[in-house]
């Protein structure tokens, strides 16, 4: 089920009520949203609940026989057997192809004919996160920073928590787990602002995302007709539709969860407001880097030791991020290109030098925002390529004598009304910077109801002139 | 509280929208008055017209395939309803709309297989910009139940309301004639077949169509006027192109047994008879009025 859905629109009212039906029963509340969570996700193909009860079933098994043993060895066993079980489910599903057709080439290289056969796998929606959750779960109870949960239901509706199932945030179970156990109040200053942040995040997705697809896939579906600089506008349009879809999504998933009372971690900090790319990362898909931080980059030695150890470090992290968006060499080069970008911040002590939000225009920062949005826009070619030679030819166009020209863009009168919405926007997300999200304190400045519903109502308009009436399913369900 | 304040908010930012934004900036309100195919012209025309011989109700394939020259050259009374891409939806609305007052002997309705299963968003929104709205027309666009006629009948109902297009007039296309009593002539041209493209699809019914065209027949008929069910010839190419025509055909003559498919042993060449895949050329209509006449003839004489 898709959150800019009318599937959804009637789906989350029932479950809304029906929750704080039984709000004085905290195990029918979680049951509810159990239930709910597995029709969410069954709505796409039911089949696949069969992966999720699987997972549930390995880390809720895995997580008890942990806690209950206090015996190293036996502990250790079962670490490991949660690892092979969620990375194996991960690699057959998402990375099986990839390593065959790779395997495949190698052989033919050397000029052996011997090849195994590719499969037809459909890729489950959402497998890249619940896998990264479930396995958060079983590592810190391995490590002991986490009491097992030996209640399935709530263990199993913490995995499968729809708001946040398919594409994130992929919430730690230290956060999210115990809210389960906690008697919810419903909190209606709390329930408009979860209502303020879906809309936000739906405005996000439906006109900012969606609208910029257009371009940016025209674009790059026929960037052997247009020139550099059209290709790098294709690029932007790009960049704002990734932002849109993803921080959308972060947006709806977060506010969604406000309606029913539970506090999810925050996934983006306005991040095309970065001053360099460590700040770019410290504030994208915030809940993956710190995953990645907390559970590889940090066990491998994180930044203690020599530099040269430390810029091992950062490449393996950022070369897993991105395999982990896809299996395509394109996010491979993309993380080492972002790690390339990371390195001369490290090795200069800089990486930590913006750590607050930016406070002013002035020209440094604007010259250090749009440095690195750039470097960012460069980056996110490879993330938008077809593959690798086509990234190759976008590239070479882009850094070529014809970038000078003006975008040739056929289309490029249609795109005023995008470019408006884009601005838009970056304002509202500008003057709102320090806050959640672009709408979080409206209530705060507008004081007046009305005018605060005009301008809500205004956002719903903006969202039902410009949306897009075909189903277009978030970009990050591939991953 | 908040939804009730929401809609009249929202009909106000429409029509307000509508009358400053540039046609760039309004994606989802495609007001376009006296689009491509004469409809305003057309549906200004059947408003002065009372008591005739013959209605023609369709697609394109209706308004570009019957000459209403050629009819009434014959002594009939004729107006043609066709608009672009006209489904029973829209063809429901003008049937209440205007039947009673044309008050006509023969009802010739045009039918294909694609006006059964689309949404019948595009020819919605041709209707809502280019005739009046009502009640009837709001039943409409709940039932094509997509933003975009929802947010057109708000803007053009307020048009509606201040008679803003009271002195509009329809310009002439370069390419299209506008022949009194609804047809529209285009000039001579012919299909270029390596234009093709196959894309063959089945028939799906859309069951709200289905309903509307249910309605339709049963009005006609109980006004005991005479029915034809009619599918104009198309390019052969074109018609092998759709699957289940069989399933259609069958359909048809259910609900009028002496349905005709003039794609059934059709005498047209697909390259002099047609200046697309599926519009008949000045060749081709003359060949296909000289056929459907006598047809015409034997209804009328019931």
């Amino acid at each position: 089920m898709l959150f800019n859905s009318i599937d959804f629109a009637y789906f989350l009212p029932i479950v809304f009520v029906l929750y704080w039906l039984f709000k004085s029963n905290i195990k029918i509340q979680n049951l509810i949203l159990f239930i709910a969570s597995y029709i969410f996700y069954g709505w796409w193909e039911w089949k696949f609940l069969l992966l999720i009860l699987l997972s549930t079933i390995i880390d809720y098994s895995v997580g008890i026989a942990i806690d209950k043993n206090k015996n190293i060895k036996f502990r250790k066993i079962f670490i490991v057997l949660s690892l092979v079980m969620n990375l194996g489910m991960l690699i057959f599903f998402k990375y099986y192809n990839f390593f065959i057709e790779n395997f495949n080439q190698a052989f033919l290289f050397f000029g052996s004919v011997f090849s195994i056969q590719s499969l037809q796998i459909i890729l489950p929606v959402g497998i890249s996160f619940y896998t990264f959750q479930t396995l958060s779960y079983s590592i810190d109870v391995y490590r002991g920073n986490l009491k097992a949960e030996y209640n399935f239901i709530k263990f199993a509706t913490y995995v499968s928590f729809f708001p946040q199932l398919v594409a994130g945030p992929i919430e730690r179970a230290s956060n999210l787990l115990p809210q389960f156990s906690v008697k919810r109040e419903f909190n209606y200053i709390i329930a408009v602002e979860g209502m303020r942040q879906i809309l936000w995040g739906l405005f996000k997705k439906m006109v900012i995302a969606d609208n910029c697809a257009l371009y940016a896939n025209d674009i790059f579906n026929n960037s052997n007709e247009y020139n550099g600089s059209t290709l790098f506008l294709g690029a932007i349009f790009f960049a704002f539709q990734i932002y849109g879809d993803f921080s959308g999504y972060s947006d709806i998933a977060i506010g969604t969860s406000k309606l029913f009372g539970f506090h999810l971690m925050k996934n983006f900090d306005y991040p095309y407001f970065s001053r360099d790319i460590a700040e770019f990362w410290r504030r994208w898909h915030i809940s993956l880097s710190t995953w990645f931080r907390d559970y590889i980059y940090i066990p491998l030695g994180g930044s203690n030791g020599s530099k040269l150890f430390q810029i091992r470090n950062v490449f393996i992290i950022f070369i897993i991020s991105g395999f982990w968006h896809g299996a395509n060499w394109t996010f491979i080069v993309w993380g080492i290109l972002n790690a390339l970008f990371f390195i001369p911040l490290l090795i200069s002590k800089k990486n930590r030098t913006n750590i607050e939000v930016v406070s002013n225009l002035s020209l440094k920062n604007i010259i250090s925002i749009f440095m690195t949005f750039i470097l960012v826009v460069l980056a996110w070619i490879l993330f938008r390529a077809n593959d690798f030679s086509h990234a190759i030819d976008i590239y070479k166009s882009i850094f070529s004598n014809n970038f000078l020209n003006f975008p040739s863009y056929a289309n490029y009168k249609k795109s005023y009304s995008i470019i408006c919405l884009l601005l838009f926007l970056v304002c509202v997300e500008w003057l709102n910077r320090r806050k959640d999200f672009g709408l979080s304190e409206l209530h705060l400045i507008v004081k007046n109801r009305f005018v605060r519903w005009f301008l809500y109502s205004s956002i719903i308009f903006l969202i039902f002139m410009f949306m897009e009436t075909e189903d277009t399913p978030f970009i990050y369900f591939q991953f | 509280m908040f939804l009730v304040f929401l809609l009249p908010i929202y009909v106000v930012l429409v029509i307000g929208y509508g009358l400053i934004m540039p046609d760039s900036f309004k994606k989802n309100l495609n007001y376009k008055l006296g689009s491509y195919g004469y409809t305003y012209t057309r549906l200004k025309e059947v408003k002065e017209k009372e008591n005739i011989d013959i209605l023609i109700l369709g697609s394109s394939h209706a308004y570009r395939g019957y000459d209403t020259s050629f009819f009434e050259y014959q002594g009939y009374k004729i107006m043609n309803l066709g608009t672009s891409a006209q489904t029973p939806l829209q063809t429901k609305l003008l049937v209440d709309r205007y039947l009673d007052v044309l008050n006509p002997k023969l009802v010739i309705y045009d039918v294909y297989p694609d006006s059964f299963s689309s949404d019948g968003l595009e020819s919605g929104l041709d209707i809502i910009s280019n005739d009046y709205n009502c009640f009837d027309s709001f039943k409409m666009v709940c039932k094509i139940n997509h933003v975009k006629s929802y947010n057109l009948f708000f803007y053009t109902s307020f048009r509606d309301l201040m008679k803003m297009n009271s002195n509009f007039e329809e310009k002439k296309s370069k390419n299209d004639k506008y022949v009194k009593g609804g047809y529209v002539e285009k000039n001579l041209s012919f299909f270029n077949l390596k234009k093709f493209k196959s894309n063959q699809k089945h028939l799906v019914w859309n069951q709200k169509q289905l309903v509307a065209f249910e309605h339709i027949v049963s009005k006609i008929k109980g006004k005991k006027i005479e029915l034809m069910l009619v599918q104009a010839p198309v390019t052969s190419v074109f018609y092998e192109n759709q699957k289940d025509n069989e399933v259609f055909d069958s359909k048809m003559k259910f609900y009028e047994p002496s349905y005709i498919n003039f794609n059934i042993s059709n005498d047209l060449n697909d390259t002099l008879d047609f200046y697309d895949a599926h519009h008949l050329n000045k060749n081709g209509i003359i060949k296909f009025n000289n056929k459907i006449l006598p047809l015409v003839l034997n209804k009328l004489k019931k």
